[in-house]
């Protein structure tokens, strides 16, 4: 990965921190997992896997999302955040090479007293560098989740010794492709996303919730584009299972299986089927 | 500034997790939110509003922020980061 090409996403993230900082006091928080995206959600952790072969030459993919984040003017409703992604896989067959950075406001709005609904909106302006289709693309985002609820969302539910979690979000964003490669056009994709994942934690009680399993679906659609983007096809379906197992009691380190159906163009994934077996982070 | 004590701010923060982990009885010091009380990641920070509420009442109070809520292990952790916040630290 050539430095040059980090340059944007790292002064966006830099803008983040002093921006930061001038609207607060020095109380950090660092998050590493999957995505950025999957704030306020099930914590998928950040992923990383090898490939060592004894003929050819070595692969690797990786999936982590770096944040650091603050109550914005000191409100318990805002958070400020800044941050960075890298979604990368070097197998010529699942090629993958996404690099952004983004800052964000994340809010709530109620608060999920019994049956209550507590709303968290987020909004979100990323710089994204797909390295696979050579494009540079600025993203402004929103998405929504929830919390309670007479749907009990967030709350594990099931007996004793089988937990079940539940978490939906939906959401719209606007990739305007700044720069494409020699030839090729610029212009814009409008999508509206809606995802839902269900965790489910066997011996939840017994193994102190250390097993999880995620399953969830993402699907998206193309609502406007530019005549150089349409590809004929509008709806991209994503469909993962992480099996997940924690090597410690805090949760931060796992060893993990995960099933990748379909594709995300938010993260520069294209039409891909795979498994994969990699260490993972969570903090 | 007066300081509020720990026992007065342990009961308002038992009343919010029991209203927010939506429980049927009192939660203890002890008690995990995650793993005794149920409360998966986004209940958990949800309680920054919820927990906010109790810190800022007193005169220099401050905030908690949802990720330092969701990142709470205990009730007893949650009480101490409400009674520091509740007395202007960090």
């Amino acid at each position: 990965m050539r430095v040059r090409a980090l340059r944007v996403p790292a002064v966006l993230a830099l803008a983040g921190l002093l921006a930061s900082s001038a609207a607060g006091a020095g109380d950090w928080k660092f998050s590493l997992r999957r995505t950025l995206v999957d704030r306020n959600a099930i914590g998928l952790p950040a992923s990383l896997q090898i490939t060592l072969p004894e003929d050819g030459a070595n692969s690797y993919a990786v999936d982590l999302g770096v944040s650091v984040s603050h109550t914005f003017l000191r409100s318990a409703l805002w958070t400020f955040v800044a941050g960075g992604e890298v979604h990368r896989n070097n197998q010529a067959l699942r090629a993958q090479n996404l690099t952004s950075g983004s800052l964000a406001l994340q809010g709530q709005v109620g608060e999920a007293l019994g049956k209550a609904t507590a709303w968290f909106p987020q909004l979100s302006l990323s710089f994204r560098r797909d390295g696979v289709f050579g494009t540079q693309s600025l993203v402004p985002a929103a998405s929504l989740t929830a919390a309670g609820s007479p749907l009990r969302i967030g709350r594990v539910l099931g007996p004793p010794n089988l937990g079940i979690l539940w978490q939906p979000r939906v959401g719209l964003e606007l990739q305007d492709i700044l720069r494409s490669p020699d030839g090729q056009s610029t212009g814009h994709v409008g999508r509206a996303f809606g995802n839902v994942a269900v965790a489910v934690y066997p011996g939840f009680q017994k193994l102190g919730a250390r097993l999880e399993i995620v399953a969830s679906i993402t699907g998206s659609r193309d609502v406007a584009k530019s005549n150089a983007f349409d590809t004929g096809r509008d709806n991209h379906v994503l469909r993962t299972v992480a099996v997940n197992y924690f090597l410690d009691t805090d949760k931060h380190y796992a060893l993990g299986f995960s099933w990748i159906n379909g594709e995300n163009p938010s993260e520069g994934l294209r039409e891909q089927r795979y498994k994969q077996i990699a260490f993972k982070v969570l903090y | 500034m007066e300081m509020v004590s720990r026992q007065q701010i342990a009961t308002q923060v038992i009343a919010k997790v029991r209203s927010v982990a939506d429980l049927h009885f009192d939660p203890r010091e002890g008690d995990r939110l995650f793993e005794d009380l149920r409360m998966g990641p986004s209940i958990r920070r949800s309680l920054a509003l919820s927990l906010s509420r109790i810190s800022t009442l007193q005169q220099g109070g401050q905030t908690i922020s949802g990720d330092e809520a969701e990142r709470l292990h205990t009730v007893g952790e949650s009480i101490d980061l409400v009674f520091r916040r509740a007395n202007g630290r960090d």
